[in-house]
């Protein structure tokens, strides 16, 4: 069984076309592609009169070749908006664009990108965008329990808040990958404040889906569904950071990367001190405490001790109440027939599970006498409802002395002090260990200035220091996938495509990159600047390729549909937390408090999954609801927000009609369109024309066009005349307008 | 994780186009404009070859229906009752494996075929002459969620798309007004492993299957809010169309604005026909007893099915039926069981093979029997049975499939397939054949290299074509 079923997971062979092909060519090799190589400065193309950044030398070199030109800036409203939604995922307010249609000093651009850079909400939008490259979600994932993970919000926040701070790139990923060994947690140790960070960030290693907490098959099983935790992680990691599929040399060498199967399990290897199959920690056990050792060990114990005095308590009230409680049923009971009556006692003897069908009938039957409320009891036996009373006094006054609950960190440590040796899984299999391995990297990308270098931890170090090296070779600059596969990213955020199209796979597999000159330039300016993201985000919007106007010019089409040479900006839709945000906004309802635990969703009887209006919270940005695997929020998934199994580099942009439906017609759009209504209703003048104007501001960032305005107005009254009958017509034609705005293509696109 | 198709396409030809032959590259030119045209994921696309059905319904028997019971007489079996068995036997609890345990239930040859059917199906046994029966599946898991995934994607692990997703993905949707993969839950309740028999797995969203609801609205967000008299309704869509009108104007030529503009017609027009299609009021009465409507016990599950036909003939591509929970997970009284579900499913199950035989729906039709895996030989604890993987039966009608064929066979015991045995992964490839899609053709980029539903460059899986006429 197990050879058929492991053949079955190994789901690594090409297809056949692609791999007669490359064995026709040459076996994979690091020398062929040039991401494979370290980052060169490239020469930046000759300068000429449109130019005015070094990215837009590259860019018009590609457009140039096909005789193409870049389109002229956008005008200042539209690109404002554009920078908003880029950097914030929400519209500007009112104040913010009055403030920079004003500012005509050449530097208001410029200070308006600084602004949003400095709002925290910039956090929020980013850390989403690594989040998803990260595979983060908020519950285990892979049965279908898809149980909770109730502190992986810590990690969100550890993200949000890395976005804010602009922590260098390189620090944030060692962070992620061996913060504990940076802070020199040991277990026996304190948790000081200063390593909370740290430990946080390692939940990074543990985004992947993990059932072990769930499995209750056999051992073949049980090993399995821990071993896809190892693997799970390993694969995120990869993809994440370096762009690599790598999962296929779990069984063979790579028929397509140069890595070989033994790399595979050396990278393994790096995890296995804690992922272990033999040696397994449950998820939700897999906690670190914060506070000092001798103080938590001190509450522990206080806690037992208060814990146990409850327990007398609730066990004497028990005692006391329970040969009351068969007097008093006996008393009830009087009235009824000898036969009925011992029928019914019997039927109360019987375990709940074991109850006949008419035992469960003749208890139902009598619920009204056999069920004895505790209030009843109390009005019964007076002495029982003064013990009550006094052991509940006693009660509270234990619980009062019960300490704090300590802070816990979802974090991944070593605990391990002498790790078992991993070994090569022949064809996979986990029944079937080969060689032994030890901990390292991928040859493809070492240099001989950045090998996998392992340390020897510190005396009274337990964890091993294989993250710390491997952190130490990922992040090095001589490394030729890392700052490539961010630079991707991040130009991907900003242009809906990356230079290379798949962004989780830079690799042999992968898309050719448009420029990759420009890559190289990116990944370059990154370092150089000392792995700031911001700086990054500044160089790109300062480019005149990012200005530009998203009108194509005549004839484009043909020469370039899918405007890979971006020779015109790409006109985008929302993603799909933007579409919820920004209608919260409009509406002036959106909670933009940061951080904290999520906030729950349900799944409805009729399968849409929401966050009841009611819910604390449940008008904060998207980002904070909840993220679980199997529920994820309607409205976003609409709008192609993934669930999550493993990473998502990129969405997949749809346009469906369940999207205008939900627009049409789902409680969420009709409620923002009634707090859009009443803020027109409340904010603007009196006259229609500032009604519309404003609700063009809020929507659009700018005023209405003519022929827009003409349409809102004719809308207004016909709906008006329409609804007259109703009270408040005047009102209800306002929000039906707002719903409208709020579902048209010019506040669902960025321009 | 989810990439972009026609830019991967793009990028593999670039790369590899050399080395193709010309025949091949033709092909993936074909597909790879047809793509990148489209912003609708949803258009109609080109099947791969002409195909013999243009709709599914697979009626889907959680748990893993009893075989030796149902399909596949076993007279050595009822021979041997209470013996031990004297082999190996994979037994999921084996702390209750009991001894060999016959079928109390008579089976006789029906129709012209005279295919063997169990006394508990004496409809399916009116339609034996329409049905391919298969006798020798086989399966990977005797876990219920592993072996669900992987009837249901090809997978036994969680994150892939179901068949009726790669379905929709391959040839699109003929009928807009109407999802085009939609599920027929059960009021109960949901089936084991939930939304993920169903789900689009890596494929874009808007593959995956769209449950209806037994009651009120049957789909979310369908009804427009109370609130909105129908003429405020309309002069709210056509004002919103003339905003997005305004708007393309400055974006001539955007097809994915183009439909968007279009798609809140669209929505208006689903608001009247998912109503429509679920309104059985229309049907005669004998066609609601074809289905079994007249009798409490088959009518809520009959009502399913007829509302399968309905959706099929309204251009709907992938309908399945689930039930709640895996009631064909007989671990204890098995016979008592068998019987009550099949007093529940077996006439309307034989009602919408005949009526979309009548209605001249079944040759463009494929009709599936099935659940995720089969029971064994031996009893579990008194009267019950356990998981079997080795061997399941299942049955298919129309779209090609042969009519009054019986396919492979179990050993004498009937606890393994032995006989041109068919797995899960050629049940799909054939499927998918008989729409016109090459199921190694129809593949999605996915974690570096390019995924199928049959995963075939692992499971060699082929068109079982000893099924089809």
């Amino acid at each position: 069984m197990l050879i058929l079923l492991r053949t079955l997971l190994c789901s690594c062979i090409l297809l056949l076309l692609v791999w007669i092909t490359v064995q026709a060519d040459d076996p994979p090799s690091a020398t062929k592609l040039p991401v494979f190589s370290p980052v060169v400065q490239p020469v930046v193309p000759a300068a000429s009169a449109q130019t005015s950044t070094d990215i837009d030398r590259f860019i018009l070199a590609g457009l140039q070749a096909k005789k193409l030109t870049m389109q002229p800036k956008a005008d200042r409203a539209t690109l404002f908006r554009r920078v908003a939604f880029d950097l914030t995922g929400l519209p500007p307010t009112t104040v913010e664009l009055d403030l920079f249609l004003r500012d005509t000093t050449p530097a208001a651009y410029d200070n308006m990108i600084d602004r949003y850079l400095a709002s925290p909400q910039y956090g929020v939008h980013w850390g989403k965008f690594w989040l998803d490259a990260a595979g983060y979600a908020d519950s285990n994932g892979y049965f279908n329990a898809d149980s909770d993970r109730p502190l992986a919000w810590k990690y969100r926040d550890y993200v949000i808040q890395s976005f804010n701070s602009d922590k260098p790139f390189d620090v944030f990923v060692r962070e992620q990958l061996a913060g504990d060994e940076l802070v020199q947690y040991t277990p026996q140790g304190d948790v000081t404040p200063a390593m909370i960070e740290g430990l946080t960030a390692t939940h990074f290693l543990r985004n992947a889906p993990d059932g072990s907490g769930e499995s209750d098959g056999n051992p073949d099983e049980v090993r399995t569904d821990r071993y896809t935790v190892l693997e799970g992680n390993l694969q995120n990691m990869m993809n994440c950071l370096l762009g690599l599929t790598i999962q296929c040399a779990r069984c063979h060498d790579h028929k397509f990367e140069p890595i070989s199967q033994k790399e595979y399990y050396s990278l393994q290897a790096l995890f296995f001190p804690v992922y272990n199959p033999v040696l397994w920690t449950k998820p939700n056990d897999r906690l670190v405490l914060i506070g000092n050792k001798a103080t938590l060990a001190a509450q522990q114990r206080l806690r037992d001790q208060v814990d146990k005095q409850i327990k007398i308590l609730k066990d004497s009230l028990t005692a006391f109440a329970e040969p009351l409680r068969e007097q008093f049923l006996d008393e009830r009971l009087k009235g009824l027939e000898v036969p009925v009556r011992g029928e019914l006692l019997e039927a109360l003897k019987m375990a709940k599970d074991k109850r006949s069908s008419k035992q469960t009938a003749l208890l139902k039957k009598h619920k009204k006498l056999i069920e004895i409320s505790d209030d009843a009891l109390a009005a019964r036996f007076p002495e029982y409802g003064a013990f009550k009373e006094q052991t509940q006094r006693a009660l509270a006054a234990r619980e009062k002395d019960l300490p704090p609950t300590p802070e816990k960190i979802a974090a991944y440590v070593e605990t391990d002090a002498k790790p078992a040796v991993h070994h090569v899984l022949k064809r996979g299999l986990h029944g079937q260990p080969g060689e032994e391995v030890q901990p390292g990297a991928l040859a493809c990308l070492s240099q001989p200035g950045n090998q996998f270098q392992l340390t020897p931890p510190a005396p009274g170090q337990v964890s091993t220091g294989r993250r710390t090296a491997f952190a130490r070779w990922v992040t090095s600059p001589a490394n030729p996938l890392f700052a490539r596969v961010i630079v991707n990213r991040i130009w991907q955020q900003h242009f809906g495509t990356g230079i290379v199209a798949t962004p989780d796979n830079l690799g042999y597999s992968g898309s050719k990159p448009s420029h990759p000159e420009l890559l190289d330039y990116l990944a370059h300016e990154l370092v150089r600047n000392g792995w700031r993201i911001k700086a990054m985000h500044r160089l790109i919007m300062k480019s005149a390729v990012y200005q530009q106007s998203s009108t194509p010019a005549v004839g484009t089409e043909q020469i370039d549909s899918e405007n890979r040479l971006l020779s015109h900006y790409p006109l985008r839709r929302l993603p799909a937390e933007a579409v919820r945000d920004a209608m919260l906004m409009v509406a002036g309802e959106l909670d933009e408090r940061l951080g904290g635990p999520y906030v729950p969703s349900v799944r409805l009887p009729d399968g849409v999954v929401e966050v009841d209006e009611k819910t604390p919270g449940a008008r904060r940005r998207s980002v904070y609801l909840q993220q679980r695997r199997t529920q994820v929020v309607t409205l976003l998934q609409l709008f192609d927000a993934p669930a999550l199994v493993s990473t998502c580099g990129k969405r997949t942009p749809s346009t469906v009609p369940l999207q205008s439906l939900v627009l049409l017609n789902s409680l969420f759009a009709r409620q923002r369109s009634q707090a859009f209504a009443t803020r027109l209703l409340r904010e603007a003048d009196k006259t229609t024309t500032a009604r519309i104007d404003l609700a063009y501001r809020l929507v659009c960032s700018r005023l209405p066009r003519d022929d827009e305005r003409l349409l809102c107005e004719k809308f207004l009254q016909a709906q008006q005349a329409t609804r007259a009958a109703e009270p408040q017509a005047e009102r209800l034609a306002w929000i039906d307008l707002c719903q409208m705005l709020l579902a048209s293509n010019a506040f669902l696109y960025v321009e | 994780m989810n990439l972009d198709y026609a830019l991967n396409r793009r990028a593999f030809l670039g790369r590899y186009a050399g080395a193709l032959g010309t025949l091949a590259l033709s092909y993936l030119t074909a597909s790879a404009d047809g793509q990148a045209t489209q912003s609708d994921p949803l258009l109609p696309k080109k099947p791969h070859h002409p195909p013999r059905a243009k709709a599914v319904i697979c009626l889907f028997q959680h748990g893993g229906p009893s075989q030796m019971d149902l399909f596949d007489p076993k007279p050595e079996l009822n021979k041997q009752n209470g013996k031990p068995y004297a082999g190996k036997m994979e037994v999921h609890f084996h702390t209750q494996k009991g001894q060999l345990l016959g079928s109390p239930f008579k089976f006789k040859k029906h129709g012209q075929s005279g295919i063997e059917l169990s006394e508990l199906l004496p409809h399916t046994a009116r339609i034996v002459d329409d049905i391919t029966l298969v006798r020798s599946m086989k399966t990977e898991s005797v876990d219920h969620e592993a072996a669900l995934r992987l009837i249901h994607s090809g997978k036994i692990f969680p994150g892939k798309p179901a068949w009726g997703s790669w379905v929709l993905y391959g040839l699109g949707s003929e009928r807009k007004e109407l999802p085009a993969y939609v599920v027929l839950s059960d009021p109960g309740g949901l089936p084991v492993d939930g939304t993920n028999n169903w789900s689009s797995g890596f494929l874009p969203a808007v593959y995956q299957g769209t449950p209806f609801r037994a009651t009120g609205t049957p789909v979310a967000h369908l009804a427009t809010p109370s609130d909105i008299p129908p003429a405020a309704r309309q002069q709210q869509l056509d004002f919103l169309k003339g905003l997005n009108t305004a708007h393309l104007k400055r974006h001539r030529g955007n097809a994915e604005l183009e439909a968007r503009l279009g798609h809140f017609e669209l929505a208006a027009r689903m608001q009247t026909a998912v109503p429509d299609v679920l309104d059985i009021s229309g049907e005669t009465e004998e066609t609601r007893r074809l289905y079994g409507l007249d009798n409490p016990k088959s009518a809520e599950y009959g009502k399913r099915c007829l509302l399968a036909r309905r959706l099929v003939e309204r251009g709907v591509r992938f309908v399945q039926i689930f039930l709640s929970g895996q009631p064909w997970d007989t671990h204890s009284k098995n016979a008592e069981n068998l019987k009550n579900l099949c007093a529940m499913t077996d006439q309307p199950s034989a009602g919408l093979v005949l009526d979309l035989k009548r209605r001249g729906l079944l040759d463009s039709t494929v009709v599936l029997w099935t659940g995720e895996f089969g029971r064994l030989p031996i009893s579990q604890g008194a009267d019950g049975r356990d998981h079997n993987r080795h061997a399941f039966s299942l049955w298919l009608a129309g779209g090609g499939f042969k009519q009054g064929y019986v396919h492979g066979a179990t050993d004498d015991l009937g606890y393994q397939s032995v006989e041109k045995v068919v797995r899960v992964p050629e049940l799909h490839a054939t499927l998918l054949h008989t729409l016109g899609l090459n199921h190694t053709k129809l593949t999605f980029p996915h974690e570096g290299r390019d995924d199928t539903l049959t995963d075939y460059p692992v499971t060699s899986a082929e068109v079982a074509t000893d099924l089809l006429r």
